[in-house]
């Protein structure tokens, strides 16, 4: 189950992010790249969907305790009802309405919002939707995955443009996006962590909590991939823009590096939220489930 | 990525917030008479998706009603049950996040079987 959450939001924010560095970049882009951009987008897609249709199967096949349980409408019917469907239907439709005018270069604005809704449609369902009021948590997360697809969604398509010669085409692809890449990455990190501070209940349990502890690991996950997002900004894209041709082969090394720590983080994600619940939520601290927006509670 | 990588392997099934409060009758209770059902309350609304009995490795059918609504405490009609130890498996879908939570839990009836719980109308 585990494995099928990670494949669906790596392919899906692959897909998603794809589209997004088409809409940015896609001006600058040669028709090899982008032909290759477009057929990722639509083989991503393929696999998100695919993905989304092993979590059910896997959660009914949870359910039952056995592989059995794959196979039993009214199980599957359950999990399809409670969330799984309009998830898994939200993100499929936004994919396929992404994949499609991903193709044509007047359907951006339509491709983007197919890829939007393909995005967020994780924030449907799970532990921010189960705070309440839920608006505000839901707003975050949604946020945060919108800027997750942009930057990891983008860093295929950007090593495949890496690859080419023509390194002016390579220095202003990389410029374009790491100059919108400081406000989205920003702007994710701000809302992962008033999510985060919503989801703990106290910052003690960052530390005495499951939950909490392995959201440290996806921290640190996350620090690491800043530092590289750094280096490709502030070091190799200037090199780029002054001619220099050895740093298109740092930039493809580097981007190698966060396609993995991006993984990881997708992994670590995909475990933590399948395991075990926020503090937030727990037995422990009936009274925390409904936050208070106003009130910080130390300790 | 290898943390992640066995993680993802090691972990067990998932476990929802969902938290089993209290059984009727209680885990490990040691009952003079059979039970007419199984009441499971949780701490916040569940669908009761399997239910599982069995005693001396021998499973008990019990009707589990998949088309509930979502409630915070579900209850399982049961049949006659003779003196013995039985074993209750259950598995459940949180209505909030849509995640799976599971347990298992005992009783042991040491006297003569009731009647059966009334059909509900």
């Amino acid at each position: 189950m585990i494995a099928a959450k990670a494949v669906t939001y790596a392919a899906t924010f692959g897909a998603a992010g794809a589209v997004f560095f088409l809409t940015a970049c896609g001006s600058l882009l040669a028709g090899g790249d982008l032909l290759q951009i477009r057929r990722f987008v639509l083989c991503s897609a393929l696999l998100a969907v695919l993905g989304g249709a092993a979590q059910i199967l896997a959660s009914a096949a949870s359910m039952s305790g056995g592989a059995a349980g794959m196979l039993d409408g009214s199980l599957i019917g359950m999990v399809w009802q409670t969330g799984a469907g309009r998830t898994n239907g939200m993100r499929a439709a936004g994919l396929l309405l992404a994949a499609v005018t991903a193709w044509s270069q007047r359907a951006s604005w339509w491709s983007c919002l197919g890829a939007a809704a393909a995005a967020t449609s994780f924030a449907w369902t799970g532990h921010a939707r189960a705070l309440n009021p839920d608006v505000l948590p839901i707003l975050l997360l949604s946020v945060h995955l919108l800027g997750i697809a942009f930057w990891l969604g983008a860093l295929l398509p950007l090593s495949w443009v890496a690859r080419g010669g023509d390194l002016p085409r390579i220095a202003a692809a990389a410029a374009r996006f790491g100059a919108a890449a400081i406000v989205v990455v920003g702007t994710l990190v701000v809302a992962g962590a008033a999510l985060l501070w919503l989801l703990l209940g106290h910052s003690m349990a960052l530390w005495a909590s499951t939950y909490g502890r392995w959201l440290i690991v996806k921290l640190a996950l996350v620090a690491c991939i800043l530092c590289l997002a750094a280096f490709n900004k502030w070091r190799l894209t200037p090199r780029l823009l002054a001619g220099d041709g050895r740093a298109a082969a740092r930039l493809r090394r580097t981007i190698r590096f966060e396609l993995l720590l991006g993984g990881a983080i997708l992994a670590v994600t995909a475990t933590f939220t399948t395991v075990t619940g926020p503090p937030a939520l727990s037995d422990a601290a009936p009274a925390v489930r409904d936050y208070n927006c106003g009130a910080f509670r130390p300790g | 990525m290898a943390v992640g990588v066995a993680a993802m392997l090691l972990a067990g099934p998932a476990l929802g917030h969902a938290k089993l409060l209290r059984t009727l009758p209680a885990a490990d209770a040691q009952l003079p008479a059979a039970p007419p059902s199984l009441t499971l309350t949780f701490n916040e609304n569940v669908r009761l998706a399997v239910l599982t009995l069995t005693a001396d490795g021998k499973t008990i059918p019990v009707t589990v009603d998949r088309n509930l609504p979502p409630a915070p405490q579900v209850s399982v009609p049961l049949p006659a049950l003779t003196a013995g130890k039985y074993q209750v498996q259950w598995s459940a879908l949180s209505a909030a996040d849509g995640h799976v939570t599971k347990g298992t839990f005992s009783f042991v009836i040491a006297g003569a079987a009731a009647a059966p719980a009334a059909s509900p109308r």
